[in-house]
């Protein structure tokens, strides 16, 4: 059997990885998340009842607005107990995979850090949301499922 | 003279292991242990070898299998979309055991409404449901689905005594089956075929709501026997969905009716093809027997358009017949288009055939079958030429699964025919791992129920190399550096690859993706092709047609390589250990023939001074306080050291001194491991003059050491840099420690920030 849905090369499981870096230097949250195309496509798509046509010549060209908005509504970032606000860089595209790029600035320091991230759920109750950080030089990995889509580093 | 040298330099090396031993250790002695080298050999985990497996992994002298034979009359209703059943089975026993009953395999269950695989799934509410998914989950009846069955009866016409137990049935034998004779019995049965586009089902049926018309394909349709081998004895674990099947070999008979305008293809030989196709379609059915080049549509699009309206009410049967086959499965519709192309494997001519209805247009039409043929010819050449006559590819909408000489696969276009190039990989890649999977178990029968890597994993390492083959640059799944993410994961959601199929928490990277990122390790790294490729044919060879284990498996890569490979097969398929390897530290050193006090330390308990030495040679540490000037003057230690130079003068010709290598750089290289993974060192030593050396240290370098090994490595050529595993080779989840001097490399962020800035 080929366990893949709908997408293609490693993409035989519901997955998406977050990867959320601490530059102290520059006081800034560097997050670079990743999905398999097909999944993120076809969530926003049945969401919003858009065509988006992710990495093809027709990409529609709103697809960087729909992307913002899903990720705001689905992605929440609390740092010293304060919802932050991220900036959307932009995304690109390998193969089958997106990584979009967010960043939140003015951040001194870190105390606690509480990563909520809900995309996909809704279309895929299988999805798992992993996050990686690497905050104050020490590296965490967080999982995210349905059941539990928040969880709190305290430093 | 030199026999001396030799006793007092031995002596010297054995003087400081002794001064070693901290004197702490001497009053705090640590308890003994088991054996707990990552090398320990696999004795304790692998079966004893017997008469039925053998050592070298290979079927022992009194392997045997079971043979199971169906004559089936199968009726598909279209209008109702059921499939109505009748078969004889003569079950032969080869064991050298007497049987009181069979058990039998009722796949079609796992879809019963009282399926117990719908009750052992847990877990809590959705964040959200859709309307679709709330009213499937809460609202809807469960579909009617599981065999429903008519009867069980001998030879004579009397019931069979059988309880049914989930998906599987045991069968009381009237009188006990002796070893080496055969019984035969009958089975009637009928059921709801399922929608595949619902829930995956591996078959079923597609709807299209524009004609009106389903396109079908069937498989688990019939009451079949499981296995029974000197493993496992009967085969008892349920089809809970994902552990697919364990299966005897045989020979079939399938009468299949179908609605007169159907086109249909399957498991076997279709004897009377010439009376289901029009002349003009049987005309050039025999056209593409000869097409070496180019596949000839036989049935074509314009034609199936045809059909989509006819909705017949007559029936056509279909008499197929396959021998050494160990399932049956069919494709069946009126939106069939179908196409077919010869290709030669070995001397014989095999056929590539696609059926798909027009909605597979233009993607399929132009690459199905020509990825069939790449796929057979390059499985031909990585394990055996192809037994059957003919692979089909057939077109269903987010399948992909795999039976014997046909499969399902994904890839569809959009409704206006253009397509992505996803989806166009996305099919080739799919068809090409559903065609290999012909080897992969429906011939390398391996048990899938109970390890799901054995056919997958395996398949999908064959695949990469069918892939590249067919394209280069291809994007196949099943690299090293393609699990990196998995096995860097969190390790309360990773199981070893050696886990029970229905047991992993990951399937996709367990079962597929790792075994094959770890089988490319093999070729690439460790064994090299040519004793890799020639090991993995004999494991192919002597398990065609027969039930292969993991142990016969290791057993023979090992056996034909000449390799041990425990070690490798301990860490990356009994564990869930990941692959970390750095470079700690680097120091440069100088030669010099002044003693150093080590050395001098080293010459104390003797009762002597270390002058009553022969003159030798020691390494400085450029870094450390023994360290002069002067040492550093020594540019060649051949010539620049009077000693050795006399030494080489006493002890070879000219000739011979003119060929010893140049040495002058002196480097001790620590690395460590944080890995508990072993793994060979890929090491790139990179000269200031820009060239550059790859350095092999086989894993054992690890066996007394765990954590850290040093190396010294001398050249006449300054290093500027070192790098492990340039070419990301061995799955090694942190790269930040690969290089020396340390880089500071952008970060994949950084890298798009500044390239976002830019443009």
């Amino acid at each position: 059997m080929f366990i893949p849905l709908l997408a293609f090369t490693s993409h035989k499981y519901y997955i998406s990885l977050t990867k959320i870096d601490f530059v102290k230097e520059e006081k800034t949250v560097q997050v670079t998340m990743r999905f398999f195309i097909d999944d993120i496509e076809r969530t926003l798509e049945s969401r919003y009842q858009i065509k988006l046509e992710l990495a093809t010549e027709e990409e529609n060209k709103k697809a960087d607005i729909f992307l913002k908005k899903y990720i705001s509504q689905k992605f929440k970032v609390k740092i010293n107990n304060e919802f932050k606000d991220f900036k959307y860089l932009g995304k690109e595209y390998d193969n089958d995979v997106v990584f979009i790029y967010l960043e939140i600035s003015n951040i001194a320091y870190i105390t606690n850090i509480e990563i909520q991230n809900s995309m996909l759920f809704e279309e895929f109750p299988e999805q798992e949301n992993f996050i990686k950080t690497n905050i104050n030089n020490i590296k965490k990995t967080l999982i995210l499922r349905k059941e539990n889509d928040k969880e709190m580093l305290i430093f | 003279m030199k026999k001396i040298t030799y006793l007092l330099s031995f002596l010297l090396v054995s003087t400081f292991a002794f001064a070693q031993v901290p004197k702490s250790e001497v009053n705090n002695k640590p308890q003994g242990h088991y054996n707990i080298s990552k090398f320990k050999q696999l004795e304790q985990i692998l079966p004893t070898a017997n008469t039925y497996r053998t050592a070298s992994g290979a079927p022992g002298h009194e392997y045997y299998q079971q043979k199971v034979d169906y004559k089936m009359d199968i009726i598909l209703d279209d209008a109702n979309q059921k499939l109505y059943g009748e078969e004889t089975i003569t079950y032969h026993n080869n064991s050298p055991d007497d049987l009181e009953y069979l058990w039998v395999q009722l796949d079609q269950n796992i879809r019963a409404s009282d399926a117990i695989t719908n009750d052992i799934k847990a877990g809590g509410p959705l964040t959200s449901y859709n309307p679709q998914k709330f009213t499937e989950t809460f609202l809807e009846q469960p579909f009617d689905g599981g065999f429903k069955l008519d009867y069980i009866k001998d030879m004579e016409g009397n019931d069979l005594s059988h309880i049914v137990n989930g998906t599987m049935m045991r069968i009381d034998l009237p009188a006990v089956l002796k070893s080496g004779n055969k019984t035969s019995f009958k089975i009637k049965w009928w059921y709801n075929i399922p929608k595949h586009t619902i829930d995956r089902a591996r078959s079923g049926y597609e709807h299209f709501e524009k004609d009106g018309n389903n396109a079908y394909v069937i498989a688990q349709f019939f009451p079949r026997l499981a296995v029974y081998n000197d493993v496992e004895g009967w085969q008892n674990l349920q089809f809970f969905g994902r552990g697919e099947f364990a299966l005897e070999f045989g020979d079939y008979e399938v009468n299949i009716t179908t609605p007169a305008d159907h086109i249909l293809d399957g498991t076997g030989h279709i004897l009377n093809r010439k009376d289901m196709l029009t002349k003009k379609q049987w005309k050039r059915y025999e056209e593409a027997e000869k097409s070496f080049d180019k596949p000839v549509i036989i049935v074509t699009q314009e034609e199936a358009k045809e059909s989509e309206k006819s909705f017949s009410k007559k029936t056509k049967t279909w008499n197929l017949k396959a021998e050494n086959v160990r399932d049956f499965a069919f494709a069946s519709s009126r939106k069939f288009i179908l196409d077919a192309q010869a290709v030669k494997i070995g001397n014989k001519t095999v056929m590539a055939v696609s059926l798909y209805p027009k909605e597979g247009n233009p993607l399929w039409e132009e690459y199905s079958t020509k990825v069939v043929v790449n796929t057979l010819e390059s499985y031909s050449e990585q394990m055996f030429d192809y037994p059957y006559h003919k692979a089909i590819s057939v077109h269903a909408k987010r399948q992909g699964m795999e039976y014997p000489m046909i499969c399902w696969n994904y890839g569809r276009p959009k409704e206006d025919g253009t397509y992505s190039e996803r989806t166009r990989n996305g099919m080739i890649g799919v068809i090409t791992h559903e065609v290999g999977h012909n080897w992969f178990p429906m011939i390398i029968n391996s048990d899938e129920r109970q390890w799901g890597w054995m056919d997958e994993g395996l398949n999908t390492f064959a695949e990469l190399i069918a892939e590249q083959r067919l394209e280069k640059g291809f994007p196949s799944r099943g690299y090293p550096k393609g699990i990196v993410d998995y096995m860097s994961g969190d390790q309360s959601r990773i199981a070893p690859i050696m886990s029970k199929h229905e047991n992993v928490y990951q399937n996709g990277p367990n079962a597929y993706s790792k075994p094959s990122a770890g089988l490319y390790i093999l070729r690439e790294v460790i064994l090299g092709h040519d004793l890799f490729d020639k090991a993995f044919k004999t494991y192919a060879e002597r398990w065609k047609f027969k039930h292969p284990t993991p142990a016969d498996f290791f057993r023979t890569m090992e056996d034909a390589s000449g390799t041990d490979l425990d070690w490798f097969w301990r860490g990356w398929f009994y564990t869930t250990d990941y692959n970390d390897i750095g470079i700690k530290e680097v120091k440069k050193y100088v030669v010099t023939d002044k003693p150093t006090e080590k050395a001098k330390a080293a010459a104390k308990p003797y009762g002597v001074t270390i002058d009553s030495f022969l003159p030798a040679l020691y390494l400085v540490n450029t870094d450390s306080e023994e360290y002069t000037e002067d040492m550093a003057k020594v540019k060649d230690p051949s010539k620049d050291i009077p000693f050795l130079n006399e030494y080489l003068a006493d002890n070879f010709s000219p000739e011979e001194r003119n060929s010893l290598k140049k040495t002058k750089y002196f480097y001790e290289i620590t690395f460590e491991k944080p890995g508990g993974l072993v793994m060979p060192i890929l090491v790139d030593y990179i000269y200031a003059d820009g060239t550059k050396e790859s350095k092999y240290y086989p894993a054992e370098i690890w066996r007394f050491n765990d954590k850290e090994i040093k190396k010294v490595f001398a050249t006449d050529k300054e290093i500027k840099e070192i790098i492990i595993d340039p070419n990301q080779l061995t799955a090694d989840i942190d790269t930040s420690n690969n290089s020396w001097p340390k880089k500071k490399e952008d970060s994949q962020f950084d890298q798009f920030k500044k390239n976002t800035i830019k443009n």
